[in-house]
């Protein structure tokens, strides 16, 4: 499967900032098909979590105002080049995905 | 119907068991509920419970104009101490509550991510702290309103 979250962790000034972008349609439920007319059931990212060396240090609750492929940065305090930083994201629909990446100094 | 003290006692006291039983429950449906309101007003009053809002030292990084109300980038970053959550809404949206992250010590308290504006209206920055919660907002143009 292609990988379809994209992380990056990068170090400065001890300060690491972590950038993703995940692939998914984001449907708020109130979007009609255009060929049938029909609702597009809501298809949403609920919650991210953001861990640091298998260890959580951030999470979210999303609803459906979110952009589609949405992009999410955050800032760790710390952290050190080789550190591992893994995202998770779940949806309404019970589907995940992990993506994880080390950290890169600047 | 004559209010006796003893009544009055009586009365309070269910209340406020009522209030303690139900509350942690509460919490929990209040975030859900929260998300799926389409009106901005009660977005907030479902997501405060019962908690004042006052204006605080937070930071929205948002476009003045955006041409492309599908994807607004949008940057938030609190001042204050202890943040514990940052949270966003779009006044004008279908569904008004967006997003609430959650911050912790390892973390600063700063996000950046995108958000679908239907029309223009105000973004609503609400910083959770251990002092109480804290509002910002700034004003966004859309010029084509992106699908929500």
């Amino acid at each position: 499967m292609a990988k379809k979250i994209k992380i990056r962790a990068s170090l400065k000034n001890d300060v690491t900032t972590v950038k993703a972008i995940m692939t998914h349609p984001m449907e708020t439920g109130s979007r009609k098909d255009k060929a049938s007319g029909e609702l597009i059931p809501a298809h949403y990212i609920q919650t991210v979590v953001v861990s640091l060396n298998g260890e959580q240090v951030f999470n979210a609750d999303w609803g459906t105002g979110v952009s589609k492929n949405p992009y999410l940065s955050i800032k760790i305090k710390g952290g050190a080049a080789g550190d591992s930083v893994a995202l998770t994201w779940k949806d309404n629909l019970g589907a995940s995905e992990t993506a994880e990446t080390k950290i890169k100094a600047k | 119907m004559e209010i006796t003290r003893r009544k009055a006692i009586k009365g309070a006291s269910l209340a406020a068991l009522a209030l303690s039983s139900g509350g942690l429950m509460k919490a929990a449906l209040a975030n859900a509920t929260a998300f799926d309101s389409t009106d901005y007003s009660e977005a907030l009053k479902l997501f405060l419970a019962d908690n004042e809002l006052s204006a605080g030292d937070i930071k929205i990084k948002a476009p003045e104009v955006a041409a492309n109300g599908a994807t607004v980038p949008i940057e938030i970053a609190s001042s204050i101490e202890n943040t514990q959550s940052i949270s966003i809404f779009v006044e004008n949206n279908p569904r008004p509550y967006i997003a609430t992250f959650h911050i912790n010590p390892r973390i600063e308290a700063s996000v950046s991510v995108r958000v679908k504006m239907r029309e223009t209206s105000n973004i609503v920055a609400i910083a959770k702290t251990d002092a109480g919660y804290f509002v910002a907002k700034q004003s966004v143009k859309v010029t084509a309103g992106g699908c929500v």
